[in-house]
């Protein structure tokens, strides 16, 4: 998986609902999922679902096997907690929520669809910098943990099969904690030198 | 840029690392050899100030290392050992930018001055790459690159060819080899001190030897042997 | 708050972070006892609390949910982010950040209350109680009530449902517990306790 910033997992593209801008689309929903779960009548649910799935639609282009398979992990879980609904409360309350969970769903489909992680990124910046200015947050420090988190993503994913092989070629099974304290102490060796490195080149303007 | 270690004593954890070290570092290419253990790694911290003496003062340009350490910071850049612990952002000029802000506040300027190391080092196609694309060695090159676009007077280098395949090793001593900066190298690869200028060897936290490469370094290798 | 975090706090919440995405984003792994293979991603937030303690554990599990809140596919399945926050067991994720924070507390909280030098099975239960109470009761607190209230169940029949998922996190806090306590032995310098 590659995870440089401008990387091509996300499944953004372009359509009519990516010119807004994420903080928008973020407060829309937010505001979108709170009715939906205040109401209660499923002919209201039914309709905001169906209205759900024409927007992701718009924006997501034809929905192929690939934009399928992202949402299948959801489907499930929507599929398990409507029939656990359906068999202690009957079908209609089953109904609501399924409608409910499908209007939530779209709807959070939609936004993803729409906003490119650049822009949730643009939008993160945007909330940071007032609360960095009430001295809340440091923005500097906020964006060089998540970009050191971003960075260090790979590495602990290789440091973790290295692991698994070292202990698989000593014949040791692969219970999980004879491969979780190799992994915990390197990872907290890895914090000595990390740190070592922040200070070596940091200079004040990085954490204003 | 004359590196002054004055009466300097380091303890840590209890441990004794260096005693009473009185140094006075001018040359343009040093070494500094040494057991592990000895307290090489210890005595190059001291120099941008990652570590504080117990005792004693160091001195880099005349400035207190303790007192001015965002100064001597500005002037010596640090490449460490291990290539993956010392970058901290996921693409190539977003690494090499980090640090960068005070000494160059625009951002275009920021980049052009990435763009041309990276090109200087015939690494120009490497600016948008994902870290997680490159190999050991271009990930040394790249923390290189990023020390070098500070501009600073001296480079310190802890052990930097000790996990490079042979081909980066060359690569990196024949960069350093071209730098105009001042640059003190710790290092167990006895064969790239040999065009230096000076060598100190390190054993339990004094200077136990201090000449020119090939006495210190006989000198050394005979220890080794006891 | 945000001065007195050091670049090495910044390095153990990054380390911890990206620790929890790896822990989410592998195969699930075969347990001891439970008959399924489970993710390891709330042993990710149990060793955080664990390890770094209550403030930069807190941290480190919000700079999870932010990354993921930006799109980055740091959830098991490798899914969207934001399509978990707005379904059923939104609040389960919710929950890491006080789960974090209470782990963290309460790991404290026996170090202190100690008066002295532990042996190491009273750091493996102050640990278990810790992550028992912390790291699975806190987030079953609080996505338990989110999974109600969007199912239209009543908080008995939402308890029951999550009731399957427990005698796995028993098994990870026991684990976390464990692992905690061994690191803890082999470097006593490590963390931010």
């Amino acid at each position: 998986m590659n995870w440089g910033v401008d990387s091509d997992f996300s499944s953004a593209q372009a359509s009519w609902l990516s010119h807004w801008s994420a903080g928008t689309k973020l407060l829309i929903l937010v505001v979108m999922a709170s009715t939906f779960v205040l109401i209660n009548h499923p002919l209201w649910l039914g309709l905001s679902a169906l209205f759900m799935l024409g927007v992701w639609r718009s924006v997501n282009g034809p929905v192929n096997w690939q934009a399928w398979r992202r949402v299948i992990w959801l489907a499930v879980t929507v599929t398990v907690v409507v029939s656990y609904v359906g068999f202690f409360s009957g079908v209609d309350q089953a109904l609501v929520v399924l409608f409910r969970l499908l209007a939530l769903l779209f709807a959070a489909l939609a936004v993803v669809a729409s906003t490119p992680v650049t822009d949730m990124m643009a939008a993160v910046q945007a909330a940071l910098t007032p609360l960095g200015r009430w001295g809340w947050v440091n923005p500097a420090k906020v964006a060089l943990a998540f970009g050191l988190t971003l960075r260090l993503i790979p590495v602990m994913l290789e440091q973790w099969q290295e692991i698994r092989q070292a202990q698989a070629a000593r014949g040791i099974s692969a219970a999980p904690h004879a491969l979780l304290v190799p992994m915990l102490a390197r990872t907290i060796r890895r914090a000595d030198e990390l740190a070592e490195a922040i200070d070596a080149r940091a200079d004040s303007a990085d954490f204003r | 840029m004359l590196i002054e270690f004055e009466d300097v004593t380091l303890e840590r954890s209890g441990r004794t690392v260096l005693k009473d070290l009185n140094l006075s570092l001018l040359e343009h290419r040093i070494g500094i050899i040494g057991v592990n253990g000895a307290g090489k790694s210890s005595l190059a911290r001291l120099i941008n100030g990652l570590l504080t003496p117990t005792a004693g003062q160091v001195r880099v340009d005349g400035l207190d290392v303790q007192l001015q350490l965002t100064a001597v910071r500005q002037q010596v850049a640090f490449v460490f050992q291990n290539p993956d612990n010392q970058i901290v952002f996921p693409v190539v000029d977003e690494d090499m930018a980090f640090g960068l802000k005070a000494i160059l506040p625009d951002k275009a300027a920021r980049q052009a001055r990435i763009e041309s190391v990276l090109e200087s080092l015939e690494m120009a196609d490497l600016a948008k790459r994902p870290i997680q694309q490159l190999s050991g060695g271009q990930k040394q090159l790249v923390s290189l690159a990023g020390a070098l676009c500070r501009e600073p007077k001296l480079l310190v280098l802890d052990e930097p060819t000790a996990q490079l395949d042979l081909r980066y090793r060359n690569r990196l001593l024949q960069i350093l080899a071209d730098l105009p900066q001042q640059a003190l190298v710790l290092t167990h690869d006895l064969a790239m001190l040999s065009e230096f200028d000076r060598v100190l060897v390190v054993d339990r936290g004094h200077v136990v030897h201090d000449a020119t490469p090939a006495v210190a370094i006989a000198w050394y290798e005979r220890r080794c042997q006891a | 708050m945000s001065s007195s975090i050091s670049s090495k706090d910044i390095t153990y919440i990054a380390l911890f972070t990206s620790l929890t995405t790896v822990f989410s984003i592998i195969p699930p792994i075969p347990m001891p006892v439970v008959p399924v293979p489970l993710t390891l991603q709330t042993l990710g937030l149990m060793l955080a609390g664990l390890v770094l303690g209550p403030r930069l554990a807190l941290l480190s599990m919000a700079l999870y949910l932010l990354i993921a809140l930006v799109g980055f596919p740091v959830l098991p399945g490798a899914r969207s982010g934001l399509a978990v926050f707005a379904g059923p067991t939104g609040g389960f994720l919710l929950g890491f950040l006080p789960g974090a924070f209470v782990t963290g507390w309460m790991a404290k909280r026996s170090a202190q209350l100690a008066q002295g030098a532990r042996s190491g099975a009273q750091i493996f239960a102050g640990n278990l109680t810790a992550a028992i109470l912390g790291g699975a009761l806190t987030v079953y607190a609080v996505g338990v009530p989110w999974l109600a209230i969007i199912s239209n169940i009543p908080m008995s029949e939402a308890v029951l449902a999550v009731a399957i998922f427990m005698p796995g996190d028993v098994i990870k806090a026991l684990i976390a517990a464990f692992v905690a306590t061994r690191v803890a032995q082999l470097m006593p310098t490590a963390g931010d306790r």
